[in-house]
């Protein structure tokens, strides 16, 4: 009775961030249960009377080493161990101790699952370190789901990607092991791993029906032909994620053709891997065919460039809402962007150059109307400038963020005020972002602070004023 | 009595603000200035050869300046625990005397040290004179709990007290008084130990580029005592090619070590400011990089793990790579990255980088470029760095790796673009990294873009002469920014696209009532709603995709997007979601954490939580349930501004009553008038206090809702 007690207040106290109706619903069953237990006045044969519907439900919230350990309580208790229920998702954790920090899956218990729950498994997941042999490991695991039915797969390297450095055809057979088995795949997670066009069509010819999430950013033996074939025949795919040399017009216009459901999500990765590169431009009338079949369509876009890679992005409108500049962009670009991108959501800089934003700052938030997050790294903003920006957006902008040190006094405000200036106009306490500066106490003369004053006589950094 | 004191010196090598050697020598009949030093251990310690030098010398001027008071220091040789015990019966000591040590190994130490000496029937006095503060006065003063932003931190600071004034070197009068003989064998037995006797070589080191010592601390420091500069560089630090050299008035390894006293530092730039800006109070800002200093202290005084990923409380985990091969690269100055080799060539030359210098290279050591832990860079650090003290060391890896104090973690330091603005010519490249000297500034920062008959011709081929870059910087980054977006998204449990949104909101910064006082001036009868609601709403801006593949409604699913948390034990997941969202696979913006969130913290977590469960998740989804996914994190901010409202001292939080009933009771106009005679009032009282801080962040935001509240009247 007590221990009954015990584990109807464990599952309470660890289902506690479950919605009401659950946690009622067992309070309810366990304590029918105990005054069924009262009643027999047996001690043996109570556990095995509870019923399996709340064993399940309080297995669920166990880690599985605690499931584990209360299978050998009892029979019952191993046999709802085994139950199909707690092994539809699994989470293959591959790491060397050489190279991570991270535990691993014990071997044994991945055999197990192998002989036991492969048929069991829905959701499954390898979360893989920056050692080949993870890579390895996990794609003989692979090749051995066999007659399971998949719904997500996901193969994510928590670190360097290592399934590059696996054999292509030994990665590519794995794969299409589950591919071809599996028939009612979702949900893809295949970043940064050799899969390539032929294997591609093999999960089109298998999951077309189903698939509805593709996540492939970094795959370079995909070509833009392998992509539109998915995109092709897959109609209900609403979340992509790939790099732009794999975006073309013709995806688009798949994408937007009239059997194909809304587009969701839609990620693309402007990588540079050498300096100089040209990249292609698409077609504003491919993007405009985006918007009017999916009109919701969210498009993030990771730019990773060198400066004078952006020639072909952004000279005409481009329906992105999330922008992300991993490196230095000039500001012609920055002014370009506040022209063309109208649906602009969150815009994030990560550095630009030695000259302020101010203009395009104000252009930005005059035609993004929809732009509700923003955040400047290394980017030169003067204080007045900064505050109109804000202005502007007033609090639609819920996430604001800049560094303190690249925001330069004005005539109008100096860094003392520019807090409260913001806040007052976003309606709640703000701050710029602060670095340590790790005690420094050194002496010189700074050549941005002499540019400043030579730029703007009679602007010396006074003190704070006294109130009105 | 007798009274034999002995003064135990470890950091505050100075006889400068010293209050605790004032007290060994308070009515004492003899005093022996001890320092003790095992140099067996010296050799293995983490310590490099920079260091060592610096602490050397500063022993030396510590003698020389004993000298002049006709005493001596003692150094000698052995652990603490064995000389101390074998000191007291030789020299029949009664009283111990050391400066307070604020970090945990060191508290460990000086307990232990304590107990022996009370056994040994000698008194021990400690006082504090490393910090500027009281750090546990801070810690109280914030609901027992050390700050955990910067901000918070200068709130508290600034309604403290001013620290303590500097007291006077101690004299030849004083020492006279309680005179020691100097045996004729001083020197044979309590003699300063060299570098080789330490075990280094010193065939071919170079010249110190920082003479370690009090006098040189001093001289330092009234070099500039009359520039003007100095102060407004202080006030806000600006870069530029020069300050990437050692200055000759750098001042950071003499506070580290304790040869210049914080405090005198801190009244000498205050008297400076009050002298250049006539009599004004000087702003927190000006004291920044000192304060700072205060919060890693104050961080890390409680927390024996603060230099560590595992067991710290304060600390993301982080599933970090481990590759001694290419941590060695980077510790070693061969990364192919000529700015970030010319940085780590400096340091361990010199031992001391400017502050941005270490950004970039901790931030291409971790979450930048090579995804390695801030532990081993923080190790290096150590080793090399002069002014690398435990906490501030520590706490500024874990700061810029982002994996504490939640700051926004997108911008990363670009290993090219970032050197090359702070130096356009290269010419800190060609001091570090004379290979490169013949290159031209166009490449200098990236030798491998150069055209083979460049390299050629500047004598020095990329892959042959200098390493290739050991990364692709874009594709590193790429990776990185991804996997720091799926540990954030798993603290803050937000599930959208926004990047910015993934940073969790730290309840205590959320601490000015602005919508309380908006929610009071609408009147009582009013429904309690702030403008915060109406604001919520328009800015649904993530999108919300749980429902794109649902699967079953209560399993928990695997974590798709997360790279994340091999520790599940200290995942902090204190405020859970549950599986109220019957949410989809791997979509990108549902399915981040599901099972860690779906899944109940560990009992073992419990310990863990406690600090970080106050990190607010900024889905609201999270906190509250039944809210709708789309609110944003505005939301949250209404809740904590009444946690915050608490916290407000009892001054405030008076003179928050008085405005509110001037505003209930009062028409608007009378509201006005009173509150501006509560402000000249309070101006009055500003002016006649010259030791009240002026740059008083609460001030500023009362000063802030008085305003919004002035336009809602």
């Amino acid at each position: 009775m007590k221990r009954i007690k015990g584990v109807e207040e464990d599952s309470n106290s660890s289902s506690s961030k479950s919605p009401p109706e659950v946690c009622k619903k067992v309070r309810k069953q366990t304590s029918d249960e105990s005054v069924a237990v009262v009643a027999s006045e047996s001690t043996e044969s109570d556990w095995a009377r509870l019923p399996q519907e709340l064993l399940l439900h309080i297995f669920q919230y166990l880690p599985l080493l605690d499931r584990a350990y209360a299978s050998q309580v009892c029979r019952t208790w191993n046999q709802a161990f085994h139950m199909p229920e707690l092994w539809r998702c699994f989470e293959f954790e591959l790491n060397q101790p050489a190279s991570s920090y991270l535990k691993a899956t014990h071997p044994d218990l991945i055999k197990q699952i192998i002989k036991r729950h492969s048929n069991h498994l829905q959701y499954v997941s390898f979360k893989v370190d920056s050692s080949t042999e993870s890579a390895e490991a996990a794609c003989d695991i692979l090749s051995q789901l066999v007659n399971c039915s998949l719904k997500t797969l996901g193969l994510i390297s928590t670190a360097r990607p290592s399934f590059m450095e696996v054999p292509k055809s030994h990665f590519i057979s794995a794969l299409t092991v589950v591919f071809v088995n599996s028939k009612s795949l979702s949900s893809l997670k295949i970043d940064d791993t050799p899969v390539d066009d032929p294997s591609l069509k093999v999960l089109v010819a298998n999951n077309s029906d189903t698939l509805k999430l593709l996540k492939m950013s970094s795959c370079p033996h995909v070509s833009p032909a392998g992509i539109l074939c998915v995109a092709d025949q897959c109609h209900g795919l609403r979340e992509l994620a790939l790099n732009y040399h794999l975006l073309s017009d013709e995806l688009l216009l798949a994408l937007s053709s009239e059997k194909h459901v809304h587009l969701e999500h839609l990620r693309i990765d402007v990588v540079s891997e050498n300096p100089g590169q040209h990249f292609h431009t698409i077609k504003k009338s491919s993007w405009d065919a985006m918007v009017r079949h999916s009109p919701k369509f969210n498009l993030v876009m990771y730019f990773f460039l060198y400066e004078d890679e952006f020639g072909p992005f952004f000279n005409e409108e481009v329906p992105v809402t999330h922008l992300y500049f991993g490196r230095s962009v000039s500001k012609e670009v920055l002014g370009r962007v506040g022209l063309h991108c109208p649906r602009l959501v969150e815009l994030v800089v990560c550095a630009n150059g030695l000259r302020p934003l101010d203009e395009e700052l104000i252009r930005i938030a005059k035609h993004c109307t929809q732009l509700s997050a923003i955040g400047l790294g290394e980017c030169e903003v003067s204080c007045s400038a900064f505050v109109e920006f804000v202005k502007m957006c007033g609090r639609r902008l819920s996430q604001l963020s800049i560094m303190e040190e690249v925001l330069i006094p004005d005539h109008k405000y100096s860094l003392d005020e520019i807090h409260w200036e913001v806040s007052k106009h976003l309606g709640r306490v703000w701050f710029p972002d602060m670095m340590p500066t790790w005690c420094r106490f050194v002496t010189s003369v700074s050549h941005r602070c002499l540019r400043r004053s030579r730029q703007l006589p009679g602007c010396t950094r006074k003190a704070r004023t006294p109130r009105a | 009595m007798v009274v034999n004191s002995v003064h135990w010196f470890r950091k505050g090598l100075r006889l400068h603000d010293n209050p605790v050697l004032q007290e060994a020598l308070n009515g004492a009949d003899t005093v022996r200035c001890v320092y003790i030093l095992d140099p067996w251990f010296a050799g293995a310690a983490n310590v490099g050869i920079n260091r060592w030098r610096f602490l050397l010398e500063a022993l030396e001027d510590l003698d020389s300046s004993l000298k002049k008071l006709n005493s001596r220091l003692f150094v000698v040789r052995g652990q603490p625990t064995d000389v101390l015990p074998r000191l007291f019966k030789e020299w029949k000591v009664t009283r111990l005397t050391f400066e307070y040590d604020p970090e945990p190994y060191g508290k460990e130490r000086d307990g232990a040290i304590i107990k022996m000496a009370q056994e040994f029937g000698v008194e021990t006095i400690v006082r504090n004179a490393h910090t500027l503060y009281n750090l546990d006065r801070i810690i109280e003063a914030n609901n027992n709990s050390p700050p955990l932003t910067f901000k918070r931190f200068q709130t508290i600071v600034s309604r403290l007290e001013l620290p303590r004034r500097p007291l006077l070197p101690i004299t030849q009068q004083q020492m006279e008084n309680c005179r020691t003989e100097i045996a004729d064998n001083h020197d044979q037995l309590y003699s300063i130990p060299s570098l080789e006797e330490l075990g280094f070589r010193t065939v071919g080191l170079p010249p110190a580029v920082w003479r370690g010592g009090e006098t040189e601390a001093l001289d330092r420091l009234n070099k500039h005592l009359d520039k003007k500069v100095w102060v407004a560089n202080f006030e806000h630090p600006r870069v530029n090619t020069c300050s990437l050299y050692a200055s000759p008035t750098g001042l950071s390894p003499y506070l580290r070590f304790g040869c210049l006293s914080c405090r005198v530092l801190y009244y000498n730039l205050r008297e400076l400011y009050m002298k250049l800006r006539k009599h004004c109070s000087p702003p927190l800002s000006l004291f920044g990089q000192l304060l700072w200093r205060e919060f890693f202290y104050t961080a890390a005084t409680n927390n024996p793990n603060f230099d560590r990923m595992e067991g710290n409380p304060i600390c993301v985990q982080i599933p970090w790579d481990q590759n001694p091969e290419a941590l060695a690269k980077w510790a070693e100055g061969r990364t192919g990255f000529p700015w970030i080799d010319a940085i780590m060539t400096q340091l361990r030359q010199e031992g001391w980088i400017h502050h941005l210098a270490r950004h970039a290279v901790a931030c291409f050591l971790t979450r930048g470029d090579l995804w390695i832990s801030w532990e081993s860079g923080m190790k290096v650090f150590e080793e090399l760095l002069l002014d690398a003290d435990w906490s501030v060391n520590a706490g500024s890896w874990m700061w810029l790796s982002c994996s504490a104090f939640f700051q926004q973690f997108f911008h990363c330091y670009c290993p090219v673009g970032f050197g090359r603005r702070t130096d356009p010519s290269g010419d800190y490249i060609r001091r570090y990294i004379p290979i490169l000297k013949d290159y031209p500034n166009r490449y200098i920062y990236e030798p491998w873009n150069a055209p083979e008959s460049v390299q050629k011709a500047a004598k020095c081929v990329v892959g042959v002469d200098y390493p290739k870059p050991m990364i692709n910087h874009a594709e590193g980054s790429r990776l990185n920014i991804e996997r720091m977006k799926q540990v954030y998204q798993q603290l803050s449990h937000y599930r959208g696209l926004s990047l910015l949104a993934s940073v969790p909101t730290i309840q205590e910064e959320a601490e000015p009532p602005m919508t309380d006082e908006s929610r009071t001036s609408s009147g009582p009868d009013s429904p309690p709603k702030g403008p915060a609601d109406s604001e919520a709403a328009d800015c649904s801006t993530a999108p919300d995709s749980s429902t794109v593949c649902a699967f079953s409604t209560y399993s928990p699913y695997p974590d798709l997007e997360g790279a994340t948390n091999s520790h599940p034990s200290q995942t902090p997941c204190a405020y859970s979601v549950s599986h109220t969202q019957p949410s989809a696979a791997i979509t990108s913006a549902s399915a981040s954490q599901a099972l860690s969130t779906a899944a109940p913290p560990s009992p073992a977590s419990t310990p863990t939580q406690s600090s970080l469960s106050r990190f607010k998740p900024s889905s609201p989804s999270s906190s509250c349930p039944t809210m709708s996914p789309s609110l944003s994190p505005a939301m949250t901010m209404t809740q904590h501004s009444f946690s915050g409202q608490k916290r407000k001292g009892l001054v405030s939080k008076v003179r928050c009553i008085q405005r509110q009933r001037g505003r209930q009771s009062c028409t608007p106009a009378a509201g006005e008038v009173e509150r501006r005679a509560e402000e000249e009032e309070k101006e009055r009282e500003e002016a006649g206090l010259e030791e009240r801080m002026e740059q008083d962040v609460e001030q500023d935001e009362e000063r802030m809702e008085e305003e919004t509240a002035g336009h809602q009247q």
